[in-house]
């Protein structure tokens, strides 16, 4: 994957996981409380090893989700390089935060996915889904620092 | 796959930034081509079933531990339970047994009726079990992932169904697997008909598994809740005469063009399991009529 060391495995074991989560069955009650768990690994990476997952990889891992979710090819990928790209640029300010600003930020950059979803919704024509929609990005800021520190622990592990 | 800056991303940041909007453009561009390509047509089936047979482990993986408790519980069962079962489905068999050679002359007769109308031939379908894998794909859409793909003869547009109605259609393919859109998802359009007065509609999804909807009647229709609701065979796509739902609801708004009512689908929307796959076997022409015949006002069934 990469010339250095810590990223390697942990990226890939990190996204294979965050693609199982995606799609473990959910009781349908609280099904649309997901987190966006693939954006929350691609925040991790583009933050901490920018030199692992440029903006392409966002975007064959956007179309690798929109395939296994059956969504327009495309519409993640979208999603994605834009999340690489926005951290990618203010990632030296990001990097210095302490965790619970950097959720704050990471709280806006999954509400932007939201949006960036919704404008491609709205274009292929599908009802708006309703306040629930809003729900993932909140509960992927509560989420945000257990991604943390879990991938660097599986990062820096031995 | 990773890049090769790093480095200049402390030195010259102004440089870097602008170099990443560049990026950000092309390859919003491409995801953006990428869909218009994909909504308007079937231009990415390809790309959608290569990338499957990577996906499908992933499925096959999660929805191994409910298999494994199936097998448990399977095999933990008790032989009078077995038995009982055993004998419940032979008696059932019997009754379907009967009930399927009256079919199979009121068939003969319908043929031979059709043929002295000279109507077109009905579809015949053909059958095959499929199993629904619990995956979990987009909570505000109705897409279910089928355990059998292009290996097992699964194809694009093919019907499912499970024992009390239609639940939706094959939408994509991939090798060992396959999605399916359910009539529920927001996206789907049904076209349908009134049993008892044969009125045609379209039934649209709304996102939710208990409801679809009849947005555009005309104020003058005959409808009453309970009315059970079967599809047209219109559009060529789902066989004539499958059960779609009933009339849950119905109302004419006083002022409104358009009278409203919602169906409650009669196939166990998020509960099926086993389903079946329908294959149309004789081919349908799709489009307009090739001559106008006089009285041709209902169009014979495709």
């Amino acid at each position: 994957m990469s010339r250095r060391k810590p990223v390697g495995w942990a990226f890939f074991w990190s996204l294979l996981l965050a693609f199982v989560l995606t799609l473990v069955p959910l009781p349908d009650a609280i099904e649309w409380a997901r987190p966006q768990l693939v954006a929350l690994v691609i925040i991790y990476w583009s933050l901490e090893a920018p030199e692992s997952i440029g903006m392409g990889t966002a975007f064959l891992i956007g179309i690798v989700h929109d395939v296994s979710v059956n969504s327009l090819v495309g519409q993640h990928a979208l999603g994605f390089v834009i999340i690489a790209w926005i951290v990618g640029r203010f990632r030296l300010r990001l990097r210095f935060f302490p965790l619970w600003q950097q959720s704050l930020a990471v709280l806006a950059i999954l509400f932007n996915d939201r949006v960036v979803g919704m404008w491609v919704n709205g274009l292929t024509g599908i009802n708006f889904p309703g306040w629930q929609y809003w729900a993932a990005p909140l509960f992927g800021m509560l989420l945000w620092p257990w991604v943390f520190l879990a991938i660097d622990s599986m990062r820096f592990r031995r | 796959m990773g890049q090769p800056r790093g480095s200049d991303d402390q030195n010259s940041l102004f440089a870097a930034s602008e170099h990443g909007t560049l990026k950000l453009f092309l390859y919003g561009m491409a995801a953006i081509a990428l869909m218009v390509a994909d909504h308007r047509g079937d231009h990415l089936d390809r790309v959608r079933s290569w990338i499957g047979v990577g996906v499908s482990p992933v499925y096959h993986l999660i929805d191994m531990p409910g298999r494994i408790g199936r097998w448990l519980s399977d095999s933990l069962s008790s032989r009078e339970g077995l038995l009982d079962e055993n004998r419940a489905l032979k008696d059932e068999q019997l009754l379907l047994r009967a009930q399927i050679r009256e079919v199979a002359v009121l068939r003969a007769e319908n043929d031979r009726l059709r043929r002295l109308l000279d109507a077109t031939k009905d579809i015949s379908t053909e059958a095959s079990v499929a199993e629904l894998l619990s995956v979990d794909l987009d909570p505000f859409r109705h897409r279910v992932v089928i355990d059998r793909g292009q290996s097992s003869g699964v194809s694009k547009g093919q019907v499912l169904v499970d024992v009390s109605g239609v639940l939706g259609q094959v939408v994509d393919v991939s090798r060992y697997t396959a999605h399916a859109m359910l009539i529920t998802d927001p996206a789907h359009a049904l076209p349908v008909e009134i049993n008892r007065t044969a009125a045609r509609a379209i039934a649209y999804g709304t996102g939710s598994t208990e409801i679809l909807a009849l947005p555009d009647l005309p104020q003058s229709i005959d409808l009453r809740v309970g009315d059970l609701v079967v599809t047209s065979g219109l559009g060529g796509r789902f066989a004539r005469g499958l059960a779609v739902g009933r009339i849950a609801s119905f109302s004419k708004p006083d002022g409104e063009p358009l009278a409203y009512a919602v169906i409650e689908p009669a196939a166990a929307m998020d509960r099926s399991r086993e389903v079946l796959l329908l294959t149309s076997t004789t081919q349908v022409d799709i489009g307009p009529p090739l001559e106008v015949q006089p009285e041709a006002d209902q169009e014979p069934t495709p």
